[in-house]
C-alpha cells in the first residue's frame, strides 16, 4: 500500500484495516466501485444538501519532481477551471504534493452533470501557447521558492526528505526543466483514469454518482507548442536563504511497528507538553508514507534565549516528558479533540470529501477515514504510553534553521 | 381562533419551519371538542414556530446552533455604548471553557440591531452544550469579573483594530448620513474602545439581566439531531409567546445630496445605502445583490476597483442594501454612478430569460456554498425568523424567482444615501 504525508491538522494517520465501519461512523455510508473505464468512485450521499462536492485525485508515484510538474499542469488550467466553475456558481481548489495532484470542485447538486464534464477538461492535457507555458512554470516556481524561503517549510521538507528519503527532496529543479515534452510524458503517464480515485458527496443517490464515472476520460490530447524557450534564471529555491526571525529547529521519529492511532493521539499529547516559555511556536504531527509513520514536531524560539539546537532539545523533552503525563483523562481528552477536529472538517460537502479522499490515498482503503474513527476509540492510556516509550527510546532525524 | 396567528392559513407554515409534520394537526383540526386544544396548540406551537426551528440533517456530521437576540447598540444610551456586546460575550465566556470541554466552538457578533451567537457541537455532546448555552443566556446570566475582564480584552482587541480604520469609518459616515449624528443607528454597532473600557460589571449585569431575554431571541439547530428532541430543548429555553420582539427600526432620512468625508488615505471608500421596503422581498434581494457584486468586482477591465463589499442590512423597519466600494479617488464618483445606473436599469428593464437563467445559476450556487456549513444553516434560519417572522428554505426561495420579481426588488428601492471616505475629492 501506498501513503502519503498529512499533517495532523487533518488528522491523517495509518490505520490498520480490517475492522468494519462503526454504527455511530458520521463519516458513512460509502459506496465504492470502479466503474468501467472510469477511476474508482467513492459516494457518499447526503439526501438533504442541496450542494455536491467532487475531489479527484491523480497519484503521483515515481519519476522525479512530480509535484511540481503537476502543479505546472494544474496551474495552465486554473483560470479556465475557475471560470467555468463559477458560471455554474461552483467553487474549485487544486493542490499538489509529491504523491497526489488534487482537483475538487463544490457546487449546486442541479450543476453535477455540467460540474463532472469540468472536472474531465481539468485533468485533461490543455491547449497552451508558449506564453502560457512559461507563465504557468513561473507560478510554480514561486510556490516551490515559498517552500524554502519559510523556515517551518523548510524544516518540513528536509525531515521529510529525513524520515522519507524515497520521496523527492524538492520540486524546484523539475519545475525548472519543464518543456513540451515533459509535460506530455508525465500526463500520459500519470492522468489516466484507472488511476485516479474520485469522492462525490452531497445531495445525490450514489448510483447516479458512480454512473457519472463510467466511460469518463480526460478530455483527449492537445498540441502543445513545441520550441518551449529554455527556462530563464535559476532554478526557484536554489539560491534562496530562509526568511527566519528567530531559531526554528524539528525533530521526527520513525514510528514503525507503532499503533497509529495511538500515534496520532500522542502528537496532541506533546504538542499540549510545548506550551510554556521558551517555544513561541509548536507543532507536533503523524506522518505517514508507504508504510511507514513518524511523528514530527517542530517549534521556533521565543524572543530570547533558545537557539535552534537548544529548541531541539526542548522538544525532544517533550517527547520524552509525554509518556509520562498519558493518563486517562489526558488521552481520553486528545481523542476527543482529534475526533470533533475530524467531524468538524467533514461538516460541509467539500470537507467530508476532502477528509474521506486524503484517508483513502494515505491508507489505500477507502473506508480509511470511518476505519481511523473506530481505531481511535480503541486507543487508550496505556497504548499512547507505550508508543511514547518507544520513541523516546529513539534517535530522531533533526533540522534546524537559525535566522 | 386562528386569527392574528401569522401563517396559520394553513398546514403549510409547519412544513416551512420543520422538517416533520407534527401528527396531531390533522387530528386536533377535525375534532370539534378539541377546539380549545387546537388554540392552545396552535398557540403554542404556532408561536414557538416563529422563535425557532430545527433543520434535521442526519448525514452532517456536526451540529450548528445559532441563537439571534434582537437587540445591540440601537437600545443603547450613548454612556453605555458596547455594554449589550460586551455583556454577550461575558455570558459566553463564563461559559467558555465548558463549551470547549464538550467540543463546542462558540463566537458573538454585533449588529445595530442584533447579537449573534453561533455555536458548532459535535453530535455527541449538542445537547447538554445547548442546554448550558441557553441556560446561560437566559435564565442564569451570571457574569462574573474574571469572564467579564476576559471579554473586555477580547472586545478592545478588535475594536482598536477598527480605530483609524478606513473601512469602519466608511461605515460610520454612511450610517450618520442615514441617521444623523445624534442617533443611535449612526453610532459603531458594537461600541467604542473609550467608552467600553470604563463599562462595570454592575452597568454589564443589568445589560445582560434587561437584553437577553427569551421575547427578543430566535434559535436554529442544524445537523444529525432527533427534531423533537432538539424542538424540547429550544421550547424550553424560549417558550411559545409569539413572534420575537424587535426594537423600533431607525428612522432614516431621504437621501440628501452624497457626503464627502476628507481622510489622507491612498484610496477612497464609497457607501451607498438603498433602503429596503418594510416587506422586503429578500431571496430577490439577494440575488440583486449578487448581481451588483458581479457587475463591479475588481477585474481587468475594471483596474481602479480593489474591493466590493454588498450585503443586505436588517433591522426592525426594514433595512437597507448596502454597498462599498474601494477605488482610486479620481473614480468614485463614476463608480458611485455605475452602481445607481445599474439599479436604475434592472429596475427599468427586465432581464431577458437567457440572462436571467444564467444568472440565478451562478448566484444561487454562491448563496448556497455561503451556507455549505450547519452554523452558516442555523444562523440564516434564526435571522430569517427574526426578521421574517418564518424560515423558508434558500435553496426552494431561490428556485421560485421570476426575472419580474428581480425588477420589482431593484424597483423598489429608493435613491441610496451616498458617502465618499477619501483623500480628496472626486472630480
Amino acid at each position: 500500500m501506498k501513503y502519503w504525508i498529512l499533517p495532523l491538522s487533518a488528522a491523517a494517520v495509518l490505520l490498520v484495516p480490517g475492522a468494519g465501519p462503526s454504527p455511530e461512523s458520521l463519516l458513512g455510508p460509502l459506496f465504492v466501485e470502479q466503474p468501467e473505464g472510469g477511476p474508482l468512485v467513492i459516494a457518499r450521499p447526503q439526501p438533504e444538501s442541496p450542494l455536491v462536492a467532487l475531489r479527484l485525485s491523480v497519484p503521483l508515484e515515481g519519476g522525479r519532481g512530480g509535484g511540481g510538474v503537476a502543479r505546472v499542469l494544474q496551474h495552465l488550467v486554473r483560470e479556465r477551471l475557475e471560470a467555468d466553475a463559477a458560471g455554474q456558481g461552483a467553487r474549485v481548489w487544486l493542490a499538489a504534493t509529491p504523491t497526489h495532484a488534487v482537483y475538487g470542485i463544490v457546487g449546486p447538486v442541479e450543476s453535477f452533470d455540467a460540474l463532472v464534464e469540468i472536472l474531465r477538461r481539468a485533468v485533461g492535457l490543455p491547449e497552451v501557447r508558449p506564453l502560457d507555458l512559461e507563465i504557468a512554470r513561473a507560478a510554480a516556481a514561486v510556490e516551490e521558492s515559498a517552500a524554502v524561503e519559510l523556515p517551518e517549510a523548510l524544516l518540513r521538507r528536509r525531515l521529510r526528505q529525513a524520515l522519507f528519503p524515497s520521496l523527492p527532496a524538492g520540486d524546484g529543479a523539475a519545475v525548472h526543466a519543464v518543456t513540451a515534452g515533459l509535460l506530455r510524458e508525465f500526463w500520459r503517464e500519470h492522468y489516466r483514469p484507472e488511476r485516479m480515485q474520485v469522492v462525490v458527496v452531497g445531495g445525490l443517490p450514489a448510483p447516479t454518482a458512480i454512473a457519472a464515472f463510467r466511460g469518463w476520460r480526460p478530455t483527449m490530447e492537445a498540441q502543445l507548442p513545441d520550441g518551449l524557450p529554455p527556462p530563464s534564471g535559476a532554478e526557484p529555491g536554489r539560491d534562496s536563504r530562509p526568511q527566519a526571525l528567530s531559531p526554528w529547529a524539528g525533530v521526527g521519529y520513525l514510528a514503525d511497528g507503532l499503533d497509529a492511532a495511538s500515534l496520532a493521539i500522542s502528537a496532541l499529547l506533546v504538542e499540549a507538553q510545548l506550551v510554556g516559555p521558551g517555544i513561541r511556536k509548536a507543532s507536533a504531527e503523524a506522518w505517514c508514507h508507504s508504510d511507514r509513520c513518524a511523528l514530527v514536531v517542530i517549534g521556533a524560539a521565543a524572543a530570547s534565549g533558545l537557539d535552534a539546537k537548544g529548541v531541539a532539545r526542548r522538544l525532544r523533552g517533550a517527547v520524552s516528558e509525554s509518556a509520562s503525563r498519558a493518563e486517562t483523562r489526558s488521552v481520553a481528552e486528545a481523542r476527543r479533540t482529534l475526533r470533533n477536529r475530524t467531524l468538524f472538517a467533514a461538516r460541509t460537502p467539500d470537507g467530508l470529501a476532502t477528509v474521506v479522499g486524503e484517508f483513502a490515498e494515505r491508507t489505500g482503503d477507502p473506508r480509511g477515514a470511518e476505519r481511523f474513527l473506530d481505531a481511535l476509540d480503541q486507543a487508550d492510556a496505556a497504548s499512547v504510553r507505550s508508543v511514547l516509550r518507544a520513541l523516546a527510546e529513539r534517535e530522531p532525524a533533526t533540522a534546524e534553521v537559525n535566522p | 381562533m386562528t386569527a392574528g396567528f401569522p401563517g396559520a392559513a394553513g398546514s403549510g407554515l409547519v412544513d416551512l419551519i420543520a422538517r416533520r409534520r407534527p401528527r396531531w394537526l390533522h387530528t386536533a383540526w377535525c375534532s370539534a371538542t378539541g377546539a380549545l386544544g387546537l388554540l392552545l396548540a396552535l398557540a403554542g406551537t404556532a408561536g414557538g414556530q416563529n422563535r425557532f426551528t430545527v433543520l434535521e440533517e442526519p448525514s452532517t456530521t456536526a451540529v450548528g446552533l445559532a441563537v439571534v437576540v434582537a437587540t445591540g447598540g440601537a437600545v443603547e444610551a450613548e454612556s453605555e455604548a458596547g455594554a449589550t456586546h460586551l455583556a454577550a460575550q461575558a455570558l459566553l465566556e463564563g461559559i467558555r471553557s465548558q463549551l470547549e470541554s464538550l467540543g463546542g466552538h462558540a463566537s458573538v457578533e454585533c449588529s445595530r440591531s442584533t447579537i449573534r451567537f453561533t455555536l458548532l457541537l459535535p453530535a455527541r455532546t449538542w445537547r447538554v452544550a445547548t442546554d448550558l448555552l441557553l441556560d446561560q443566556l437566559f435564565r442564569r446570566r451570571e457574569v462574573n469579573d474574571a469572564a467579564l475582564e476576559r471579554a473586555r480584552a477580547r472586545v478592545l482587541r478588535a475594536l482598536r483594530l477598527d480605530e483609524g480604520n478606513p473601512a469602519h469609518e466608511a461605515r460610520i459616515a454612511l450610517a450618520t448620513a442615514r441617521f444623523g449624528t445624534d442617533s443611535q443607528w449612526a453610532r459603531a454597532p458594537c461600541g467604542r474602545a473609550e467608552t467600553v473600557a470604563q463599562l462595570g460589571l454592575a452597568e454589564i449585569r443589568e445589560a445582560a439581566r434587561k437584553r437577553f431575554v427569551p421575547s427578543r431571541a430566535t434559535a436554529a439547530v442544524v445537523g444529525p439531531v432527533e427534531a423533537e428532541a432538539a424542538r424540547d430543548v429550544l421550547r424550553r429555553a424560549l417558550g411559545d409567546s409569539g413572534p420575537p420582539r424587535l426594537p423600533d427600526g431607525p428612522r432614516a432620512r431621504p437621501a440628501a445630496a452624497p457626503r464627502f468625508v476628507e481622510k489622507k488615505t491612498i484610496t477612497t471608500w464609497v457607501g451607498l445605502a438603498f433602503p429596503l421596503p418594510e416587506e422586503p422581498d429578500t431571496e430577490a434581494l439577494e440575488l440583486l445583490a449578487c448581481y451588483l457584486r458581479e457587475a463591479t468586482r475588481p477585474s481587468p477591465a475594471r483596474p481602479d476597483v480593489h474591493a466590493v463589499e454588498i450585503d443586505l442590512e436588517r433591522d426592525g423597519g426594514g433595512g437597507a442594501l448596502v454597498v462599498y466600494l474601494v477605488t482610486e479617488p479620481d473614480q468614485a464618483g463614476r463608480r458611485a454612478s455605475e452602481l445607481r445606473s445599474l439599479v436604475r436599469r434592472l429596475a427599468r428593464d427586465e432581464l431577458s430569460e437567457t440572462e436571467f437563467e444564467s444568472l440565478v445559476r451562478r448566484c444561487r450556487g454562491a448563496r448556497l456554498l455561503a451556507l455549505a456549513a450547519p452554523e452558516a444553516r442555523a444562523r440564516d434560519a434564526a435571522l430569517q425568523l427574526c426578521f421574517d417572522r418564518e424560515y423558508r428554505p434558500p435553496a426552494a426561495e431561490i428556485d421560485a424567482l421570476a426575472a419580474e420579481r428581480l425588477r420589482r426588488a431593484a424597483a423598489s428601492l429608493p435613491e441610496p444615501t451616498v458617502v465618499t471616505v477619501g483623500p480628496s475629492r472626486a472630480p
